[in-house]
């Protein structure tokens, strides 16, 4: 990361919607807010919110039901799942590991503090 | 309803919002009215001698008549004109001009809808409050031992002494028209100047006609109490025979029309910010 | 929607507002009228709803010239000034009266805005405090559905919550056929719902173009990089480094800062048109 960017605003939206979906909160094959509901929701203009739905449109991650609205798509949870991780190894894992070599730690290192980690929340190895 | 046309349903919409928002007012200016003709009706009838019969004029004529109808006249004319000085007392305000302006209705419905409270609503309200105030004078002198007749001006038509005393032989109406118009003569001046001065307009306009009003007032006051004389005022034969008093009532409904018309155009040329330049 | 052509306007000989100026404001936008106070913006605002004379130009609306004051024209639009009065009668009694005048009134939509704001329909006008009377009478403006809606410094009297529901109240009324005028000095308070926005100084206008356009010129960025910084277009210190506006040139949008760009419209206005001429953004191509 060069700067702090402030992200467009139908990218934040998407996010925010993109984060509902993991979380559950809209189930695939379920409909989500009308562009009008949502944009009056978070207080922002509505053809920012088209954009937002339009961008998610693309990711297909979800679909648009002439008439009826837009629903989740089935495979939704993958594909944001499987964006996040590409951002994520596109530009954080790369800021992540140059730290860790700022640091000095070896790969060992690393994989033990991960596995500590792992132990304390429980996760599966 | 909606189109550019004049539009009677739009014109009475706008009459009753006029009519509801100012409701105080108008109650107000209704009871002052009343109030003002009882208090006149009744303090001519207490001056005059009810105990005796007047010797100059007719013995069967009420001896207030000649004082009250000429009173009550002027009164009329008074209140028609300070009335519809405050016909359009909301643009004063930038606001109340916005409001007034963006109504999506003609100037000229805004005009007559207000003017139908003045001009029509107003004198059969008069009329009414002139026979109030003689109502209460009747009463009244019934409290009081009475030689003369009393009559409330409310019988004239039956009474036919009181008619022959106010009215002329060859010309019955011409008089009472000329002065009947004449009220909205002169209130279509204070009408012009509502829409020119919209605090003190009464004072103002009356300032700035002063000379006109002047000569108005005098003649008012001469018709009025010409009637008083009754048909011994041989010059008042003279001024009507001459179709003079046609002319004359020609012109009353002349200076109505183009001061009205004047007022139209001054709504419509009103913009919300007066001051320029 | 609205044609403003070439029109002129000043209120004193030696002090013009407007000059020569043309605006075009199409159907189905929410347009930000932003300048400081006493820019003339509620000048522009009259002038658009026919309540001024201009001194040369004219101003149509669907064709039709504004100042005509034409019923059919003024029954399409709708002027809530920053101040007005209302008379003391309950709400009831002032929809009976007044709707009448405005054939798209809907009830129903009435009572919607109504609930947005927490009001109720038997309420005494003349008892509200400002901030009451300017929701009320707003949802009443909203409720005659007229293409047009100008609001002069709507958000003027409202507390936060009061300012988020006039948002939410707004955007939930936007459709294809009508346009919603918002003038303000408080660019915070409308930043997020606007598609174009007009920016005014005291002469004249000083800026006049739709979001998606300036999102893909310009990029708002805070930062604490000294470079970048030091070759911003426009720069204004704050938490986190500096807010500062770049030229856009890799077609990467980012979150317009209304703020830094009405700054930057009233210090430097010549840059801002520049970043805007058809030009640059040739250039960066070639």
């Amino acid at each position: 990361m060069t700067f702090n960017e402030n992200k467009a605003i139908y990218l934040q939206l998407a996010e925010r919607i993109m984060d509902a979906i993991i979380a559950d909160k809209f189930a695939p094959g379920s409909r989500i807010p009308s562009v009008r509901e949502y944009a009056a929701e978070v207080e922002v203009n509505p053809n920012t919110v088209v954009r937002s739905y339009e961008y998610l449109e693309q990711k297909e991650i979800v679909y648009n039901k002439r008439g009826l609205g837009f629903f989740v798509a089935e495979s939704a949870r993958e594909k944001i799942i499987s964006m996040r991780k590409a951002v994520f190894y596109a530009e954080e894992l790369p800021y992540f590991f140059e730290r860790i070599e700022s640091f000095g730690w070896t790969p060992t290192e690393l994989a033990a503090e991960y596995e500590q980690f792992c132990k304390n929340n429980k996760l599966p190895e | 309803m909606n189109n550019n046309r004049f539009s009677i349903s739009r014109t009475f919409d706008l009459f009753r919002l006029y009519i509801i928002e100012n409701r105080k007012f108008l109650l107000i200016c209704a009871a002052a009215v009343v109030g003002i003709l009882i208090c006149v009706a009744l303090s001519v009838s207490n001056d005059l001698n009810y105990e005796r019969i007047y010797s100059h004029y007719s013995p069967n004529l009420d001896p207030a008549i000649p004082y009250l109808v000429p009173t009550y006249i002027i009164i009329g004319y008074i209140f028609a004109a300070l009335g519809v000085s405050f016909m359009f007392s909301e643009l004063k305000s930038k606001q109340g001009r916005i409001r007034t302006l963006m109504i999506p209705a003609n100037s000229s419905e805004k005009l007559i809808s207000r003017m139908f409270v003045y001009v029509v609503i107003y004198t059969v309200f008069f009329i009414l409050a002139i026979c109030i105030a003689e109502f209460v004078r009747d009463i009244y002198l019934m409290t009081k031992p009475t030689v003369a007749p009393v009559t409330p001006l409310y019988t004239i038509f039956g009474n036919k002494a009181a008619l022959t005393y106010l009215t002329n032989d060859k010309y019955p109406f011409l008089l009472p028209c000329i002065l009947f118009v004449g009220a909205f003569a002169a209130q279509s001046f204070f009408v012009l100047g509502s829409t020119f001065w919209y605090k003190y307009t009464a004072v103002k306009t009356f300032a700035l006609f002063f000379a006109l009003f002047f000569i108005y007032a005098v003649s008012v006051y001469t018709l009025g109490s010409s009637l008083s004389k009754g048909k011994t005022y041989t010059n008042l034969d003279h001024f009507m025979s001459n179709y003079f008093g046609y002319l004359f009532l020609g012109f009353e409904i002349i200076v109505c029309l183009f001061n009205w018309g004047m007022a139209w155009w001054r709504l419509r040329e009103t913009d919300v910010i007066t001051t320029k330049r | 929607m609205i044609e403003v052509q070439n029109i002129s306007f000043a209120y004193k000989k030696k002090t013009p507002v407007l000059k020569d100026f043309s605006l075009d404001i199409a159907p189905g936008g929410i347009y930000g009228l932003l300048g400081r106070n006493g820019a003339g913006k509620s000048t522009l605002l009259y002038l658009i709803a026919g309540l001024l004379t201009p001194d040369s130009g004219k101003v149509l609306f669907n064709g039709i010239d504004t100042r005509l004051r034409r019923p059919t024209a003024i029954s399409d639009i709708f002027i809530v000034p920053e101040e007005f009065d209302l008379p003391s009668i309950s709400l009831n009694k002032y929809l009976s009266l007044n709707s009448r005048f405005y054939p798209n009134f809907s009830e129903e939509d009435l009572h919607r805005h109504l609930d947005t704001f927490e009001l109720t329909p038997d309420l005494n006008l003349g008892a509200l405090s400002m901030g009451q009377k300017k929701k009320a009478f707003m949802c009443f403006a909203l409720a005659c559905n007229t293409p047009l809606l100008l609001l002069d410094e709507p958000t003027n009297g409202l507390d936060i919550p009061g300012k988020s529901r006039f948002r939410k109240f707004i955007v939930s009324s936007m459709n294809d056929d009508r346009t919603i005028l918002i003038s303000t000095h408080q660019v915070r308070d409308i930043d997020r719902i606007l598609d174009h926005i007009i920016i005014t100084e005291t002469n004249k206008v000083l800026f006049d173009q739709p979001v998606s356009k300036i999102l893909s010129r310009l990029k708002f960025v805070t930062t604490d990089k000294q470079q970048l910084i030091e070759n911003a277009l426009y720069a204004q210190p704050s938490v986190g480094g500096s807010n500062i506006i770049l030229p856009n040139t890799d077609d990467i949008d980012t979150e317009l800062n209304l703020e830094s760009l009405f700054e930057f419209a009233l210090t430097n206005p010549q840059a801002l048109k520049d970043a805007f001429s058809n030009t640059t953004k040739d250039l960066i191509y070639e």
